[in-house]
């Protein structure tokens, strides 16, 4: 049955890019990650003459950071250039991913699959994505070139229409499911750390977790993720 | 004089410096009226935050309420459990939200939204109601209803603004959860400003809600500059609580100048340059014609103004004025005034310099050293005459009269007064206490232009003379027979072949005043008067230059006598 909208369109995001690189010589990665316990879901910054008031007929929803997350193979060396481009969509009043890791080089496509005419833009760099209206089914996308950027895209009519582009030197990245779930396919041939993002940066992890991937081998990953999510900032 | 003279500088000190305060008066006045409605605007401005915000409270309880209802939570429920929001699911839950909103009746919200756990909108009513399964979480408002708050935002939607509220819908049978929320959205319209402005109970004072450059709702049709709100909406910082104490700006349009404040508006309009303004009209300065207009009569009441107080301080300036014009200038004047009475009555020769301070000793000491003048004048007449007819014998027809001469007794063209001038006011000496002075008639010999008449010897003209010319002010006159005894004893001369009209004239009159005064005229003869009086006025005539000599008959000292005047050519 499904569960979750949001994250169901998040999974197929990242299929698709991770699909992008199919080496001959390729093993599986899978994992899971064990998250601390997540705290009530805060209410947002943006309100209107009130502050947000918890009802009185059922606690409040805890946060479910795994939207915020994803995890990368890094294997330390420069990736080959990309060839596939990675998609979002505007569904209704969000994208389809709040977080979206994006390999160097590689093309971001952003479809508008809502009823109403967006204006994006990049605050970080205006010049990446020109402001022109976005109309319903209508594509807009670009191509940021340096690895560790982190780029939000906005629409300036939609204050709460955002997500956030993190240009990840690696090509082997994927999304992790609400119970922390992770799997990474078609991965060459190599020893890679396990890097996780989680919202502002990499979670800061006292023992990086290294794997190793032979060809056509699985490798099944525990990664258990520090209380507080702690993270160091995306550009070093 | 010297202090009128400061009193009065001091007096018009006082009125300019009044005048002066009267004029700026109204400025100070009309600079508080612009603060104070500052104040107002400020304070308006605040006030509109706590109603908007008070209305927010209670619509979110509204909407609290709404999300509670047992038949939504079920519709809700359901829904999420769908794959995808069918047309059956959405009529059904539209018609359970369209009843709930007209339940509210003049409260009803402008469009509600009912979405379920995953966001997405199962059924709108009023707004966009054959739209619906779109995804609509991602707005705060509905992010934080989906998660268990109760909150409120502001949207706009196709240039329209709206106050959302937003409340979570709870299954509460177990399990617990949330199956949905509800969004309750009350548009910003004219009706509302003009609500807010009602409440305010500010007189004159209007409000608006803009969207950067765009009005979208005003109180009334008052037109604003919507730009240079604009401009001040986005120079605020701060907290936006502050916004309302910023100072206000000023504009104008075609009808009126204008007061505003602003303030930015909360949530997702923030962010869309969404604020209100808090607008009142600028009074007109009236000035102070104005100012005087608007004096009723209660400014004029005694509890109110200060009537003794100016009526007081008129009273002073008045009295301190007059004593010092009755001090310095009344006084003064009326004690010269007397002592030139005392001068022209006789009985004092002098006006007494040292008793008159200022300009009034001045004046003094000016007529004393006028009326030396005219003595050593007198003095100096008197010795010559003497010179020339010898010592004046006391009494008789000896005595000179100094002031005899001042009217002629023959005027040129036509007979002179024969009666004194009435007397003036103030009167330089007594009435003559003798008979009146007797003049002659003018002679029955024709009076001969003077304008043509051509200066003639002097004994030619002795004939002639009484007639002729005008009378010029002479300074002295001479008894010119000195002792009427001397006529009667000279020797008779024998008559002369011609008598002189003029002579024979004198001469009756004086034979008729000697007999009225009782005196003998026997030896008295025209010759020897007539001789006489031709010798005397030949001498007068030498020695003077005049240009004739005119003869009277008086009495002095009880007899009768006769005086000789020089008449000398009109100037």
């Amino acid at each position: 049955m499904f569960r979750n909208f949001a994250s169901l369109t998040r999974v197929s995001a990242f299929a698709g890019l991770c699909a992008w690189s199919s080496p001959a010589a390729a093993g599986t990665v899978s994992g899971r990650l064990e998250l601390p316990p997540a705290p009530p879901r805060p209410p947002s910054a943006a309100h209107g003459f009130l502050e947000a008031l918890p009802n009185l007929l059922a606690k409040i929803r805890v946060t479910d950071p795994t939207p915020w997350m994803f995890v990368m193979l890094d294997a330390g060396t420069p990736m080959p250039a990309a060839t596939k481009p990675v998609e979002i969509d505007i569904i209704g009043e969000r994208f389809s991913q709040t977080l979206v890791p994006l390999p160097a080089n590689a093309e971001l496509v952003i479809k508008n699959a809502s009823k109403n005419t967006r204006f994006l833009g990049i605050s970080e760099a205006p010049q990446l994505l020109k402001k022109v209206p976005l109309n319903p089914t209508n594509t807009q996308s670009f191509r940021p070139e340096k690895a560790g950027d982190v780029y939000t895209i906005r629409d300036s009519d939609a204050p709460h229409l955002s997500a956030t582009v993190v240009v990840t030197p690696s090509a082997w990245v994927a999304p992790v499911s609400s119970d922390g779930k992770f799997d990474f396919a078609n991965v060459p041939e190599g020893k890679y750390t396990l890097k996780v993002y989680y919202k502002s940066g990499w979670i800061d992890k006292p023992d990086p977790d290294q794997v190793t991937v032979s060809a056509s081998g699985k490798v099944e990953l525990r990664s258990k993720i520090p209380p507080g999510f702690p993270v160091k900032p995306a550009k070093e | 004089m010297y202090l009128s003279k400061i009193w009065l500088f001091l007096l018009t000190l006082l009125a300019t410096a009044a005048l002066a305060i009267a004029l700026l008066m109204p400025r100070p006045a009309e600079r508080h009226n612009v603060a104070a409605d500052q104040q107002r605007l400020a304070t308006a401005c605040g006030f509109v935050n706590i109603l908007l915000t008070d209305q927010a409270r209670q619509q979110v309880g509204v909407a609290a309420v709404f999300a509670t209802d047992a038949d939504l939570v079920n519709a809700l429920n359901t829904a999420s459990n769908l794959e995808k929001i069918d047309d059956t699911t959405n009529v059904a839950v539209q018609k359970i939200g369209r009843a709930m909103a007209d339940s509210l009746k003049e409260h009803a919200p402008d469009f509600v939204m009912l979405l379920d756990k995953h966001g997405r909108v199962v059924a709108r009513v009023s707004v966009d109601e054959k739209e619906f399964g779109d995804v609509a979480a991602g707005r705060p408002v509905i992010d934080d209803a989906l998660a268990g708050y109760n909150s409120d935002d502001i949207w706009v939607m196709n240039k329209t603004m709206y106050l959302v509220r937003g409340a979570p819908v709870v299954r509460r049978d177990l399990p617990v959860d949330y199956v949905g929320a509800v969004i309750l959205g009350h548009a910003v319209n004219a009706k509302l400003a003009g609500r807010l402005v009602g409440s305010l109970a500010t007189p004159g004072v209007e409000m608006g809600f803009f969207l950067g450059k765009d009005t979208l709702a005003m109180s009334s049709a008052t037109t604003v500059d919507a730009d240079l709100l604009a401009k001040a909406a986005d120079d605020l910082t701060g907290p936006r609580p502050n916004d309302c104490a910023a100072k206000p700006l000023k504009f104008k349009t075609t009808s009126a100048a204008y007061t505003a404040v602003v303030a930015r508006l909360p949530g997702e309009a923030e962010l869309k340059h969404g604020y209100y303004a808090v607008v009142l009209e600028q009074p007109n300065a009236i000035g102070f014609m104005g100012t005087l207009k608007a004096i009723d009569k209660s400014d004029l009441a005694p509890a109110g103004f200060p009537w003794s107080l100016l009526g007081t301080a008129f009273a002073f300036a008045m009295a301190l004025g007059v004593g010092l014009m009755v001090m310095e200038s009344d006084r003064p004047l009326k004690r010269l005034a007397v002592d030139a009475v005392k001068l022209g009555k006789g009985e004092t020769e002098r006006l007494a310099e040292n008793s008159h301070g200022g300009k009034y000793g001045s004046i003094a000491r000016s007529v004393n050293i006028h009326i030396d003048k005219i003595a050593r004048d007198a003095k100096s007449a008197k010795q010559d005459l003497d010179g020339l007819l010898g010592p004046a014998p006391e009494g008789g027809l000896g005595t000179i009269d100094l002031l005899a001469a001042a009217m002629p007794a023959i005027r040129p063209g036509g007979a002179g007064p024969v009666t004194p001038p009435p007397p003036s006011e103030f009167r330089f000496s007594e009435p003559a206490k003798e008979a009146p002075v007797v003049r002659p008639p003018p002679p029955a010999v024709p009076a001969r232009a003077t304008p043509a008449l051509k200066p003639a010897p002097a004994a030619a003209l002795a004939a002639t003379m009484p007639a002729l010319g005008h009378s010029a002010p002479m300074k002295l006159d001479e008894d010119i027979l000195g002792d009427n005894d001397a006529i009667n004893e000279a020797p008779v001369a024998a008559e002369p072949n011609a008598i002189d009209p003029y002579f024979k004239q004198i001469f009756d009159q004086f034979i008729a005043l000697k007999k009225t005064c009782g005196e003998p005229i026997a030896g008295v003869t025209y010759g020897k008067f007539a001789d006489k009086l031709q010798k005397n006025r030949a001498d007068l005539i030498a020695k003077t230059g005049c240009r004739d000599v005119r003869f009277t008959v008086y009495v002095k000292d009880g007899k009768a006598s006769l005086k000789a005047s020089p008449i000398r050519d009109e100037v």
